[in-house]
């Protein structure tokens, strides 16, 4: 089509839409087949006055050009609203390895296809800082953020804050106990967190049948305090009261870094002359042990198998190379992507269920026969797999997809099986919200929605979806111990 | 023969080189002094002028905010570099007296925070009653109590986060007392005001002076040097639990890390860019604040204008650097390393 010829066909349907013969579904569909902008058809739509949308007041940004283009502009079409501008905060723990690195680059990725705008900012683990920056993030006009927590202490604050400063955020690993997005106010917008029980309780698993169920395994806890390592920890422990036979040793914090961790197997093989197995609370920490281990003369996937949890391509690398014997990938660019697409649709005014707040996020199990396969996908290709714009029910109302599993989290189900080492406070009570979409078995309810709404495996035929593989296994109260 | 008696006679007069020596000494003490000031001015005009936003009544309060913890623990880190010593212990002492502190909230509510003042200045007491009865220097006594308070920390709540749910503690950072004027920035103000009360108007804030411009002239006149040493060391470790304190209410309770990461170096960055310098016996708290000003002032300035993260860093170092060049006097560094 002509310059002239797409000019000539986009004022015919202004026209057409001020006269009322073109519906606003037909002006968006057309309007991005023609290679308008979502910005631009919502400024037109805005222009012509053409329907009150309770979700339009204002149109976005330039910014926006190019999201209905790419996809789903039929879908788009059912709304019919211009989105609100929408700036992002895209706050990383730090920078310094290949897990945040990945993590930036989902959610970056995911705001440029919503059209939002965003600013990468780590915390470098201070929540001072973390605090100051959202502050000055507020006050230059961004009006959403996501990040994690060095521990399950700031939440509160930086729910508050969220309140206070009309900003969206989105927690994702970290949140406190008996702490739910109704207990602070609407702009917490939601929490995710992969399984971490399944996720660890399966490459322990793994890795214990692989040693035959005996031999002395050596375990590396992750951060203590974090709610990460303490529902991995019950993951493996779970795990490892299915093997009476191997005999678990160690504990020691390898604080997530490969650094800590290397020192302390180093200190482990002189402390532990025989084992046949090691495990991980995390890849980097794997790494570490593993550089260890390989520097005392033992060889790595023979004498001693190596099993941890997240993904980090150095692992799916030894993987491939038959060094370490599995991981759990929780998809780092996945779980950020997702909450941007959350928080987009959450400004756009997209109403969410109370049982769709806090989420899993789906993790797959990476062994030999898929390591490469996942490398070339993710870590190797130009671009991520995921389309983030078909994730915001915004923009795709009907046919949104996630395209990974994910899963409702049932807080009274959370905080009341689980052990933690937050007690419940006197009087609390778990907001009205929570407790009638238990009552009313709306948690089952979102699980199947989210499950029929999955649609594009873009990994299908070599996804080990952990989800799958953990079918029935439930997480077992108690099963947390110490070393 | 000749050029050098050309080059003797060339010489100036006595008095004129001590006029000049004089005059010198002057614009250096001119510079010391509005050097601080100049940095913050010039920050906070340059952000001002690339953000419109940042001018506000809001975003100012952010800035109190985002600076009033890393001032309370400069305060007390100020005596302590006055003295021409150092206290690297601060943020350890943090981490314990914060977790301590979250501990005992359930059972003694607000009254904590006395308990989180007390356990502060324990800690600074074991460091000075080390560092000059054991005569082991303070860089290395606080290098190990670094470590040993933070080992305490993990030992006692085994690495885990404590949370704080007491609403009155909370009130302590969280609320308002003036107006809308948060409380941790007050408390902090009025800690430093404290602070320049005793450098200022106490003998023993006369006697830090005197110690760190000459610890053996000092001693020689008599002054109880050793008793002072550890006064300056328990105020160190007094404000530290204090910050301490303020950081639990403010972040609902303990973890092991709230101490960790770079409030240490942020807390002597603050304490010498505001013009105490590190050869001790110059500057004092009242400048402190100066220096925790302009890294708060920084760190959101540079967030303001999207200064990406990498060359966020880059930029703190070089203000630091440049900061510290203009507020340090240089008679007082005989030996440059």
């Amino acid at each position: 089509m002509s310059e002239q010829s797409r000019n000539d066909t986009t004022i015919e349907l202004i026209r057409g839409l001020r006269e009322g013969s073109v519906s606003r579904r037909d002006f968006i569909l057309k309007g991005a087949l023609l290679g308008l902008s979502l910005g631009s058809l919502g400024a037109v739509l805005s222009a012509c006055g053409s329907g009150g949308s309770t979700t339009t007041t204002a149109a976005a940004p330039a910014t926006t050009a190019g999201v209905a283009t790419t996809v789903g502009a039929a879908t788009t079409a059912t709304t019919g609203a211009a989105s609100k501008a929408a700036y992002l905060i895209n706050m990383p723990q730090d920078t310094k390895n290949e897990y945040w690195q990945f993590w930036s680059r989902g959610a970056e990725d995911a705001a440029k296809q919503l059209g939002m705008k965003v600013d990468t900012i780590p915390y470098e683990s201070d929540p001072n800082k973390q605090v100051a920056t959202i502050e000055a993030a507020a006050a230059k006009g961004a009006n959403c953020f996501i990040t994690t927590a060095p521990s399950i202490t700031p939440i509160k604050t930086l729910a508050k804050l969220a309140n206070d400063r009309q900003m969206y955020y989105f927690g994702i690993w970290d949140n406190q106990p008996w702490f739910t997005v109704f207990d602070s106010g609407q702009y917490y917008a939601g929490y995710s967190i992969p399984d971490d029980f399944k996720d660890a309780y399966l490459s322990a698993k793994s890795l214990m049948d692989a040693m035959g169920g005996k031999g002395t395994l050596v375990f590396i806890a992750g951060w203590k305090g974090s709610s990460a390592d303490q529902m991995r920890s019950m993951g493996f422990f779970a795990a490892a009261a299915e093997f009476p036979d191997i005999k678990v040793v160690g504990g020691d914090p390898g604080q997530w870094s490969r650094g800590p961790a290397e020192k302390i197997m180093r200190d482990y093989l002189v402390k532990y002359p025989k084992f046949e197995g090691v495990y991980n609370q995390n890849d980097d920490q794997g790494i570490g042990a593993l550089k260890a281990v390989e520097e005392s003369g033992r060889v790595a996937g023979k004498d001693v198998l190596f099993a941890s949890v997240d993904g980090i391509s150095e692992t799916l690398k030894a993987i491939a190379q038959g060094k370490i014997l599995n991981t759990v990938w929780v998809f780092a660019p996945f779980q950020t992507g997702f909450a941007v697409a959350r928080l987009f649709d959450m400004i756009q005014g997209v109403a969410f269920d109370p049982a769709e707040r806090f989420v899993h996020t789906g993790s797959v199990f990476i062994d030999k026969s898929n390591a490469d396969k996942y490398l070339s996908a993710v870590y190797d290709a130009a671009s991520l797999p995921w389309d983030f714009t078909l994730m915001s029910r915004f923009l795709h109302p009907d046919d949104w997809d996630y395209q990974n599993d994910v899963w409702p989290i049932n807080p009274i189900d959370l905080w009341t099986k689980f052990p933690n080492d937050v007690p419940k406070p006197s009087g609390y009570t778990f907001p009205a919200e929570i407790t009638a979409a238990a009552d009313s078995g709306k948690f089952d309810e979102i699980a199947k929605l989210y499950a029929s709404h999955y649609k594009k495996k873009w990994d299908g035929d070599y996804r080990k979806s952990v989800l799958e593989m953990t079918q029935g296994k439930e997480a077992t109260p108690g099963s947390k111990e110490k070393l | 023969m000749e050029d050098a008696s050309l080059e003797h006679s060339a010489k100036p007069p006595i008095a004129v080189r001590r006029a000049r020596k004089a005059d010198l000494s002057r614009r250096r003490h001119i510079v010391s002094t509005v050097g601080p000031f100049a940095t913050l001015a010039f920050l906070v005009a340059l952000f001002s002028i690339l953000n419109p936003e940042f001018l506000t009544r809001g975003n100012a309060y952010s800035v109190l905010r985002a600076s009033s913890a890393l001032l309370m623990l400069s305060l007390g880190l100020t005596f302590v570099i006055m003295l021409a010593s150092i206290d690297l212990s601060i943020g350890s002492i943090v981490t314990l007296v914060g977790i301590l502190t979250a501990m005992l909230v359930p059972h003694l509510g607000v009254w904590a925070v006395f308990a989180s003042l007390a356990l502060g200045t324990a800690c600074g007491l074991l460091n000075g009653v080390l560092f000059t009865y054991v005569r082991i220097p303070s860089f290395v006594v606080t290098l190990g109590t670094l470590s040993l308070f933070y080992g305490v920390s993990l030992v006692i709540d085994q690495n885990t986060a404590v949370a704080v749910t007491n609403e009155h503690f909370i009130w302590l950072a969280d609320g308002t007392l003036l107006g809308d004027f948060p409380n941790m920035v007050l408390v902090a103000l009025v800690a430093w005001g404290v602070c320049i009360f005793i450098s200022q108007r106490t003998r023993f804030g006369r006697a830090v002076y005197a110690i760190g411009g000459g610890e053996r002239m000092a001693m020689l006149s008599g002054l109880p040097v050793r008793r002072y040493k550890i006064v300056a060391f328990m105020l160190s470790g007094l404000f530290a639990g204090l910050a301490s304190a303020l950081l639990v209410a403010k972040f609902q309770g303990g973890n092991p890390e709230m101490g960790q990461g770079p409030m240490l170096l942020d807390a002597i960055a603050a304490v010498v860019m505001g013009g105490t310098g590190l050869t001790g016996g110059v500057g004092g708290p009242h400048r402190t604040i100066l220096g925790a000003l302009v890294l708060a002032v920084l760190g959101n300035g540079m967030v303001m204008s999207e200064v990406g993260p990498y060359e966020q860093v880059v930029i703190k170092g070089l203000v630091t650097v440049i900061a510290v060049s203009l507020t340090l006097d240089r008679r007082q560094v005989r030996i440059a390393k």
